[in-house]
C-alpha cells in the first residue's frame, strides 16, 4: 500500500488525532463516538491489547537475565535508563530506544518516551487526581505567569465524565484541595499505614493520610465489562500491559471504544512532521507524515486537527510547522515551546517498624497511601517564603529479601527467606512554576532519520523548587516520626526536569493570542481546527499526578469542537 | 509453574469472562542456558560456586547451587555489569583465593564452612566499615567485592525458579488484595 498516490480525497478525514496515548486515545473515542470519521496518526508500532503484552506472564528466570537490563540494552536506553526502573527486559520494550531517537539537552532533560500505539498509558503510574479550584486560579492569585483561561467549574463535569469510564478506585474526602471524584472502591491502606493516618491526622489538624486515587477497576461498571475489562488482581505488574485490562490504558478502554463505532482508521509508523497551513482559510488543511519504515512522505486531510503527540512532540510539531501567516512556527505569542514544567521528586523519607511482626500483606497493590497537599493551603510553607505546594505518595509494608542482612550460611538464608520488619517510606511530588526561560526548541541543523529537527530541551529547576523541598524532606521525616518509626532516613536527591515524567506546559492556553499558544478551548489562536489537549496546554502544574486532566480537557475540547463544526464555524 | 497451570489460575480469576489468547503465553522461556555464560575459567567457576553455597547453603530448601545459581551469576557479571564493575568480581575472586592460600595454604573450595564463614564476614565488615567512612567523607566509590558478589548471589537465587519458589513464596496472580493477612509460624516471604 503506497497512500502518497492515492487522491486527496482518499486521504481526507473528518478528523486527525495525531497520537494514541493517553489523551490521541480520548480524542480517538469523542470523535468517533460522535460520527466523524477519524484517522490516528501513531509514529510507532502497534501494540494490539492483551496479545502483545508478551511478557505479562513471565516469571523472573524465564528472561535472559532475571529481568536485569544488559548492558547492550542500557547503551540502547541511555536516557530512559536515568529512572531507574523504566529499563529492563520485561517493560523496556515500552520505552524508546534512545539512539534512534536523539535530542540535544543544553541542561539535563530526563525524557522518558514510549513511541507505540497506546503510548505511555501502558506504562503510566495510574495515579488519578483532580485539579482544584485553587490550582486553577493560582497564578492569577500569585501574580505570575499567565492566568488560566478555564476554571475548575468548567472541568468539573468532564472530569466526572472521564472518571465513570476509565475507572478510579478512590475514597471521598471533601478536601477543597483535592476535590472528589467518581470512585470505584477504593484500596485497603494497610495495618501499619493506618497507623500512620491516625498520628498524622491527630498531630496536624487538616493534613490527611488517604488511599491513593488509582485509575484502577475494583468493581467494574457494565460499560467497562462490555470493553472486555475485569477487576484488578493484585500483581503490580501493570508496566508490563495488564492481560485484565484492569488499568485504564488507550488499549483496554478508549481504543476498542473508538474501534467498534466503525469510524478509526489508526495508522501505525506514521510520524507527523507538521501541520499544512492555508493562508486563505485561515486554518489548517491536514498534516504531512513520514512513514516511520519507509521514508516515504504523505499528506493528510481532515476538516480538524487534535494534537495528542504528548507534551514536547506536540509543540515540536506546532514549532515546525512554518507558513507565511506562521513565519516561526504556529504561535504568534512568543510562549510556544516556553514554560516548561514537570512536578519534582527524589526527596522524602523513610523508616523502620517494630510494630505488627504478626501481620504481613497479600497481593501486590499497584497503589499505596496519598498525603495531598497541605503547604499554603492549611499551614504555611516554612522555608524561604515558596509560593504553591506538595502532595506525598508512599507505602508501608514487610521488608523482603532485598533487605540487607549480614553475614553467611545458614542462619543468613534464614533470615532471607522470611519477613522482615515493615518498613515505611514516602516522597514528595512538588509543583514547579511556570519559567519563560525553561524552554523546548527545534535544532536549527540537526535532524533525525525521517528528516524532523532534533528537539532541543533547556529546563531547570529554581529557588522556590529548591525552598520547596526543605519542606518536603522535613516534613516526611516528621510524620514518620510521629507514628513512632526508628532509622529514620530523609533524602533530598538532586532533580532533573523530565524524571517526574509529568513534563507539561509549552503551548500554553490563556485568554489572548498575544500571550498564549491556544484559546480556552484548547484551539491554536489563528488556526481554529488545530486543537491541542495533551500536557502542552497546561498553564500551571499543580502537585497532583496530571494525566486524568489531560483527559478532561480532550473530552471538553472535542465536544465543543464537534458543536462548531456543526454550526459550520469551522 | 507451568503455563497452562497460569492460564487456569487467570481463568479462575477473572470468572471466565475474558477468553485469553494463547498467544499470551506464546514467548518461548529461556530457561538458564549454562552455554550462553563464557565469562569465568573454569577455577573462577568452582570459587564463584563455593562462595555461593556459602552464602546460600542448601538447608530444608536447596542453597544457592542446586538453584542454579553460580551460572546465573556468570551470565549477569558477563551481560550486565559494566567492565569496572566485571574486574571487581575477578580480581575479588583472585584476592581471595591469594588470601586464603596464604592463611591457610589451602583453597575457599576445601576450607571448613565455619572458616569460610568467618572470611566472608570479616571482608563484609571491612567492606561496611569502609562504605561508612566513605559516606562521611562524601567520597564516591564501587561497592567492594563481597557486597557485590552477595547482591549477585542472593538476586540470582530469589529470581530462580527454585530458590524463587521452593525457599520463597511465588505468586504471580494474587488475585486479591489483604493489608494486615495473619502471618503464620514459619511462613516463608514472598519472592517476587
Amino acid at each position: 500500500m503506497n497512500l502518497n498516490i492515492r487522491g486527496i480525497e482518499e486521504n481526507t478525514y473528518d478528523a486527525i488525532v495525531v497520537g494514541s496515548g493517553i489523551s490521541g486515545g480520548w480524542a480517538a473515542k469523542e470523535l468517533t463516538e460522535k460520527g466523524l470519521k477519524v484517522l490516528v496518526l501513531e509514529r510507532g508500532r502497534d501494540v494490539k491489547h492483551i496479545v502483545d503484552y508478551t511478557t505479562a506472564n513471565l516469571p523472573p528466570w524465564e528472561s535472559p537475565h532475571l529481568n536485569r537490563a544488559s548492558q547492550t540494552q542500557l547503551a540502547q536506553q541511555h536516557v530512559q535508563k536515568r529512572t531507574g526502573y523504566t529499563v529492563n527486559e520485561t517493560h523496556g520494550q515500552f520505552f524508546v530506544n534512545d539512539v534512534e531517537n536523539p535530542f540535544i539537552e543544553k541542561k539535563r532533560f530526563d525524557w522518558m518516551r514510549g513511541y507505540h500505539k497506546g503510548g505511555r498509558s501502558i506504562t503510566w503510574g495510574k495515579q488519578t487526581y483532580r485539579l482544584s479550584p485553587m490550582d486553577f486560579e493560582a497564578n492569577s492569585k500569585d501574580g505570575i505567569s499567565n492566568p488560566w483561561p478555564i476554571r475548575y467549574d468548567d472541568l468539573a463535569p468532564w472530569y466526572s465524565y472521564v472518571e465513570k469510564f476509565i475507572g478510579v478506585s478512590g475514597s471521598k474526602e471533601g478536601l477543597e484541595q483535592l476535590p472528589d471524584g467518581e470512585f470505584q472502591p477504593p484500596m485497603d491502606l494497610t495495618i501499619a499505614e493506618k497507623d500512620l493516618k491516625a498520628a498524622v491526622e491527630t498531630k496536624w489538624k487538616g493534613r490527611k493520610v488517604i488511599p491513593g486515587r488509582v485509575a484502577h477497576l475494583t468493581n467494574p461498571t457494565d460499560e467497562q465489562k462490555a470493553l472486555g475489562r475485569s477487576s484488578c488482581n493484585y500483581r503490580n505488574l501493570c508496566m508490563r500491559g495488564c492481560p485484565f485490562g484492569a488499568y485504564f490504558s488507550s488499549q483496554a478502554a478508549t481504543l476498542p471504544a473508538a474501534e467498534r463505532t466503525g469510524n478509526m482508521t489508526l495508522r501505525p509508523h506514521s510520524v507527523v512532521h507538521s501541520i499544512i497551513y492555508d493562508d486563505a482559510k485561515g486554518k489548517a488543511t491536514g498534516v504531512r507524515v513520514i512513514d516511520e519504515l519507509t521514508m516515504q512522505p504523505m499528506e493528510f486531510f481532515a476538516k480538524v486537527i487534535f494534537l495528542n503527540a504528548s507534551t514536547v512532540p506536540s509543540t515540536g510539531i506546532l514549532l515546525n510547522s512554518k507558513s507565511s501567516r506562521f513565519p516561526n512556527g504556529m504561535d504568534e505569542s512568543g510562549a510556544l515551546g516556553h514554560y516548561l514544567m514537570d512536578h519534582h521528586l527524589g526527596v522524602g523519607a523513610s523508616g523502620i517498624l517494630d510494630t505488627h511482626a504478626d501481620k504481613i500483606t497479600y497481593g501486590r497493590r499497584p497503589n499505596g497511601f496519598y498525603i495531598p497537599r497541605y503547604r499554603n493551603v492549611i499551614e504555611k510553607g516554612t522555608t524561604g517564603n515558596y509560593i504553591r505546594g506538595f502532595g506525598y505518595q508512599g507505602g508501608a509494608s514487610r521488608q523482603g529479601w532485598s533487605r540487607e542482612i549480614d553475614g553467611f550460611g545458614a542462619d543468613f538464608k534464614k533470615q532471607m527467606t522470611s519477613f522482615g520488619p515493615w518498613t515505611v517510606s514516602m516522597g514528595g511530588f512538588g509543583e514547579c512554576l511556570p519559567y519563560y526561560e525553561n524552554t523546548i526548541s527545534l535544532s536549527p541543523d540537526k535532524k533525525d532519520k525521517w528528516g524532523l529537527p532534533l528537539i532541543v530541551a533547556d529546563a531547570e529547576f529554581k529557588q522556590n523548587e529548591r525552598n520547596m523541598r526543605i519542606d518536603m524532606m522535613n516534613d516526611a521525616a516528621e510524620m514518620l516520626d510521629a507514628m513512632g518509626a526508628k532509622n529514620i532516613n530523609a533524602h533530598n536527591n538532586e532533580p532533573w526536569i523530565g524524571l517526574g515524567i509529568h513534563e507539561m506546559g509549552t503551548a500554553r492556553m490563556g485568554d489572548s493570542s498575544k500571550n498564549s499558544v491556544l484559546n480556552k478551548w484548547n484551539q491554536v489562536w489563528g488556526a481554529p481546527n488545530v486543537v491541542c489537549t495533551d500536557g502542552a496546554a497546561m498553564v500551571s502544574a499543580g502537585c497532583q499526578n496530571p494525566s486524568l486532566t489531560y483527559m478532561a480537557m480532550t473530552a471538553r475540547a472535542v465536544n465543543h469542537i464537534v458543536e462548531e463544526l456543526k454550526k459550520g464555524n469551522l | 509453574m507451568d503455563r497452562r497451570e497460569l492460564v487456569k489460575i487467570m481463568s479462575v480469576m477473572v470468572g471466565g469472562t475474558i477468553a485469553l489468547p494463547e498467544s499470551v503465553f506464546a514467548r518461548i522461556a529461556e530457561p538458564l542456558d549454562i552455554t550462553k555464560a563464557k565469562f569465568f575459567t573454569g577455577k573462577q567457576r568452582k570459587l564463584v560456586a563455593a562462595i555461593a553455597d556459602c552464602i546460600i547453603p542448601k538447608t530444608d530448601t536447596p542453597g544457592a547451587v542446586e538453584a542454579g545459581v553460580p551460572a546465573w551469576i556468570e551470565i549477569l557479571v558477563q551481560d550486565c555489569l559494566t567492565p569496572d564493575d566485571q574486574k571487581i568480581i575477578t580480581g575479588g575472586l583472585a584476592s581471595l583465593e591469594a588470601d586464603v592460600k596464604q592463611k591457610f595454604n589451602s583453597t575457599f573450595a576445601k576450607l571448613t564452612v565455619a572458616q569460610q564463614i568467618a572470611l566472608l564476614t570479616e571482608m563484609e565488615k571491612a567492606a561496611k566499615e569502609t562504605e561508612a567512612k566513605n559516606r562521611a567523607a562524601k567520597i564516591q566509590a564501587p561497592r567492594a567485592f563481597i557486597r557485590q558478589f552477595k547482591e549477585l548471589t542472593k538476586f540470582c537465587f530469589v529470581n530462580s525458579e527454585i530458590g524463587g519458589t521452593q525457599a520463597f513464596e511465588f505468586i504471580i496472580t494474587p488475585g486479591r488484595w489483604d493489608g494486615a493477612m495473619d502471618l503464620k509460624p514459619g511462613q516463608k516471604a514472598y519472592s517476587f
